[in-house]
This record gives C-alpha cells, sequence and structure tokens, in this order.
C-alpha cells in the first residue's frame, strides 16, 4: 500500500528551477488546437482582426498553456516538473480531478516560455472507485522572456494503484 | 454596461467525441499519456474505454467563451472540477449561466457557471472569469 512518508512532505512546496519549453508559442500549434475543438475564433490568426480589437496583435488560443510544457516524444526529452521526484509505491497510473489557469497576459506568436513547478499539497492516502492513492496538487507558473508571469495552472491529481490491479 | 446580466443562459455548444477527433487531441495537446489513445491502457486504468484530457477540455472551454461573450473575450480565469469522464463515442455539451458582472482591477468581468456533460449526464463543473473589451464597460 503507498504509503506517504517524510521524504513525501519535504517535496511540499519546493520549486523548480525555470524550465525552458521545447517550441516557442506558434501559429502551426495553435491551428491543431482549434481543430480539435472547432474553435473558429479569427483572432488567433487574422492579423486585421486582431489589430482592430483591445487585445491589438494575434495571440495563441490562453487556454493551451499548460500545452506549452508537453515534453516531446522523440527525442524523448523530459521537462522536469515537480513530479519528477515523486515515488509513491505502487501509484503508477494518473487522473486528473481539478484544474484551474489563471491567464495574466495574452501568449504572443514568437513567445519563449519557461516554467516553474511545485508540489502545492499531498493526501494522506485515499481509495476511491478506482483504486487507492493519493491526491497531489501541483501549481505550474508560466513566465515569458522578459520574465513576466504570463499564467499559471494548479492540477490536482488522483495518483494511483488501480483496483484489483497487480502492478 | 455590457449587455450581459446574471441569470441569462448561454446557446449550448456540443462536439462529438469520435475517435478521430481523440486523436486530434492526443497531438493538438501534445499529450501520449496511454489512456488516451489505448483503449486497453484506459481499460486497465478503471475507465470505460478512450477519454479525452483536461487539455481538451480547457480548449472547448475556451472556444465556448469567445463564442457567447465574443472574439476579443479574453478568459482570466478557468476553473475545471472533473467529476467523470467524457468518452469516445458520445457527445460533449456544454451549457453555462452568468452568475456575476464585476470591476476588478480596472477590468470589466463577466463570470459564469458552465456545464460539460455526455450521455452519462455532468462530467465537468466550470467556472469561468472572462474579461470584456474596455469598451464594453463604458
Amino acid at each position: 500500500m503507498p504509503v506517504l512518508t517524510e521524504t513525501h512532505r519535504a517535496l511540499i512546496g519546493k520549486e523548480t528551477a525555470p524550465q525552458p519549453l521545447p517550441e516557442a508559442v506558434n501559429i502551426a500549434m495553435a491551428r491543431h488546437w482549434c481543430e480539435m475543438v472547432e474553435d473558429a475564433n479569427p483572432i488567433y490568426f487574422e492579423d486585421e482582426t486582431a489589430r482592430q480589437s483591445w487585445l491589438k496583435e494575434t495571440f495563441a488560443p490562453p487556454t493551451m498553456l499548460f500545452t506549452w510544457k508537453m515534453a516531446p516524444v522523440w527525442p524523448e526529452r523530459e521537462v522536469v516538473s515537480a513530479l519528477s521526484g515523486l515515488e509513491l509505491g505502487g501509484c503508477t497510473l494518473t487522473l486528473a480531478v481539478n484544474a484551474a489557469q489563471e491567464y495574466e497576459q495574452p501568449l504572443r506568436y514568437g513567445d519563449t516560455l519557461t516554467v516553474t513547478s511545485k508540489i502545492s499539497a499531498i493526501s494522506d492516502e485515499k481509495t476511491t472507485r478506482l483504486g487507492t492513492g493519493h491526491f497531489i496538487t501541483t501549481t505550474d507558473t508560466f513566465s515569458n522572456q522578459r520574465d513576466e508571469v504570463v499564467g499559471t495552472h494548479s492540477f490536482t491529481l488522483f495518483r494511483y494503484k488501480p483496483a484489483g490491479g497487480e502492478a | 454596461m455590457s449587455s450581459w446580466s446574471e441569470g441569462d443562459i448561454l446557446p449550448t455548444i456540443s462536439l462529438d467525441l469520435t475517435l478521430r477527433r481523440a486523436i486530434q487531441a492526443v497531438a493538438g495537446t501534445r499529450d501520449y499519456y496511454p489512456v488516451h489513445h489505448d483503449e486497453q491502457a484506459a481499460k486497465e486504468s478503471g475507465a470505460k474505454g478512450l477519454f479525452f484530457n483536461t487539455m481538451f477540455l480547457q480548449g472547448f472551454v475556451g472556444r465556448a467563451i469567445c463564442e457567447w461573450f465574443g472574439n476579443d473575450a479574453f478568459p482570466r480565469r478557468l476553473v475545471l472540477a472533473m467529476y467523470g469522464s467524457n468518452y469516445v463515442g458520445q457527445t460533449l455539451t456544454a451549457t453555462g449561466v452568468v452568475s456575476r458582472i464585476r470591476d476588478q482591477d480596472d477590468r470589466h468581468l463577466v463570470d459564469a457557471d458552465v456545464t460539460l456533460a455526455t450521455e452519462d449526464g455532468l462530467t465537468t463543473e466550470v467556472n469561468v472569469s472572462v474579461q470584456l473589451p474596455p469598451e464594453a464597460a463604458a
């Protein structure tokens, strides 16, 4: 059974060094994002539409925030996060239960981002219909090339061992 | 004053959760966690089948926000409480109601309570705060 130890508690609140993210904010990834949910908003891509608005320039869909930190799958490159060093014996599966994002400013194409990540909380052991494990809340703070905070993402995940599973 | 009032009902927006869309979501969100593309892995995790990830839901709500409040509406805060999974083969539907109109830090904001549902019922409760263009406050 997964047990929360002092080693785990010591990880709470420790922030990672700023990690540069894999890709600059770019139009191609924004287009794929919009295709995915059939988002037809022209402000993301049409210069004239953006210029005539109070937002002035095109920008990537704000809700893409977390996607900018997803790691390349080949060649594999880890984007170090607060969870990188976390081992909870037997708890190998993850389900997201809560996600809170705040957007400080539009992400402009060409912006290069860094993220710092910390664990804000780890619960004691809990059992749900899925299995037994811990609720973990992480907070990621995203900054741009001018060291301005552009957004934050607070994620609560259930990291668990499946009910009836052998793993 | 903006044209929005507390209690305003926001039009329903739906999206078919096809297998193709699940594949688009894997690529579009760069999320290769197996439960989103490997049916067996999804079932072993305790799910009924392939289900959509958090980023996809954020993207769908981001789309809905601008369809409801305008192409130049800018989300400031988006909170998802996820109670159930959104599975391939289902239809995802967003409904919402305006909960508050307020001015804060020189921002004219509209808050809304949004519900995401599938054939299984409510899957996700969402709270959004959206900044409207400055002229909307005049």
